[in-house]
């Protein structure tokens, strides 16, 4: 498993804050600066506390998207995951069911999350603004889903926007029966679930990053030595090149011999690539 | 061969083809969606993180099923067409242009088979000349038999309508392309082919 770098941030999205106590517990969260309802962690676990309805989570996104903290973040958050109690008409009380459609009760429009979380149970999530005490349809009926898909939509990456439920009613055990008591006990009992849900979200977030960022190498050597514009192109790109190639340990072996200078580091790098054929020249 | 997901657009959600693969795939969540371009054609996809775990859209092929293949581009054999029932390959070969050519790398399987053969009919009424059918460019056609049953049907359908005469140019052609085809299928095939079906599987 790498080592995922703390600038890698996931964000949690729960409505109450009896979903919230647990959560801060697994994570370590701790309140965030001048917020009541923002907790994160130094592992890169954020915490938003929405408050029930699909209009409060929508305030509450544009409260603290709009705080002078998300402002000033240098943090981004790729993955978002929607923790949450439901209702459902065939799950126990304590499933969890991972959402692979989140509709919308009252506009009827859907939303599909990209299937990279696995669990026992998979299905649709349906938003209403009202408790739902019957469950007409298979689904998890829930109060925030579909808003959470439509807000987090603005801030993250499709793939890694996920939800997921925990059953908290059903046609045996009514709402009536819900207490902070009831979800303490229920998000307990799914613990090793969602640290697996955030680890791998986390971890696709990573790779998505590195991906996209400057090679570590790199990084090192515009630590170590003064690169003018134009080596600081040249290298990276021979950098990014021992990485496509799955050659990183022979850069890494490079550098480790030393160099004189930006010009002589472009020259070995380049040789050694060449010496393997597969340096093309820029 | 397995899939994180199946989507079913709901106009095909009854069809044979579709029946059938629900049932080799069963197990997997089967999700009900009204165009396959709501999961497939979404903005902000992420080619990488889906291709770890792809799923398999069943979907309806609407409008126009069998087109021109551009001039110049054809065997000596006659006027070129292609249809694509399938969009995205299970593979992940490096080389290869379907590599985030779509904005998902989800499988999309356009299940209306008979609507394709009706296009292909209507294309060969309308010309006296020999007429070759390409298959398989937005995917790899064979390496997914198992689940399409693609060779299954056509190739009955290219053995029943085609004229084996050797002197008769007004035959039909079809060409597959595949990076990989299981040994029993491809014994199959060439069953088939040596029955005179005029259908080729080119190797990728």
């Amino acid at each position: 498993m790498p080592i995922i770098s703390e600038s890698v941030l996931l964000t949690l999205v729960v409505a109450l804050p009896a979903e919230a106590g647990p959560l801060k517990d697994f994570f370590q969260l701790k309140p965030l600066r001048a917020t009541t309802n923002v907790f994160q962690s130094d592992q890169g676990i954020r915490l938003l506390v929405t408050g029930v309805g699909r209009k409060n989570l929508t305030q509450s996104f544009a409260r603290f998207a709009g705080s002078e903290f998300a402002k000033e973040s240098q943090q981004v958050s790729p993955a978002w995951l929607n923790m949450g109690i439901a209702g459902h008409r065939e799950l126990a009380v304590g499933e969890m069911m991972v959402a692979n459609k989140i509709s919308c009760a009252v506009s009827a429009q859907s939303s599909f999350p990209t299937p990279v979380l696995s669990g026992n149970h998979y299905g649709e999530v349906l938003t209403v603004d009202e408790p739902e005490l019957t469950y007409p349809q298979n689904a998890a009926y829930d109060m925030e889903a579909h808003a959470f898909w439509d807000m987090a939509l603005n801030y993250g990456m499709l793939d890694l926007i996920q939800c997921c439920k925990l059953i908290s009613d059903n046609p045996h055990d009514g709402v009536e029966k819900i207490t902070a008591a009831l979800i303490d006990e229920i998000f307990y009992a799914a613990s090793d679930e969602i640290r697996q849900h955030v680890d791998l979200l986390r971890n696709l977030a990573y790779e998505q990053q590195q991906l996209i960022s400057d090679p570590v190498p790199y990084l090192e050597i515009a630590d170590r030595i003064h690169l003018n514009v134009n080596q600081a192109l040249q290298v990276r790109r021979l950098c990014q090149r021992f990485v496509a190639l799955n050659r990183e340990s022979e850069l890494e072996a490079l550098l480790a011999t030393g160099y004189r200078s930006a010009r002589d580091l472009t020259q070995i790098l380049r040789e050694s690539l060449k010496s393997a054929g597969k340096v093309t020249e820029e | 061969m397995k899939f994180s997901a199946v989507y079913i657009e709901r106009a095909i959600a009854e069809h044979e083809l579709t029946q059938r693969i629900i049932a080799r795939v069963s197990g997997t969540p089967v999700i009900v969606i009204d165009r396959y371009g709501e999961v497939f054609n979404r903005a902000g996809q992420n080619f990488r993180i889906q291709k770890r775990a792809p799923a398999l859209i069943l979907a309806k092929k609407h409008g126009k099923t069998v087109l021109p293949a551009p001039e110049g581009y054809g065997f000596e054999q006659g006027r070129g067409f292609y249809f694509s029932h399938m969009l995205n390959c299970l593979y992940d070969c490096r080389y290869c242009f379907l590599q985030g050519m779509y904005r998902s790398a989800h499988y999309v399987l356009f299940v209306n088979y008979e609507d394709f053969m009706a296009g292909i009919d209507a294309e060969t009424l309308k010309h006296d000349e020999g007429t070759v059918f390409y298959s398989g460019y937005d995917c790899d056609s064979l390496a997914m038999e198992p689940i399409s049953a693609f060779c299954e049907r056509f190739i009955p359908f290219f053995c029943q309508q085609t004229c084996i005469d050797p002197g008769d140019s007004n035959q039909k052609h079809t060409s597959s392309t595949t990076a990989g085809f299981s040994a029993d299928r491809q014994l199959r095939c060439r069953h088939e082919l040596h029955s005179g079906s005029g259908i080729e599987a080119v190797g990728a």
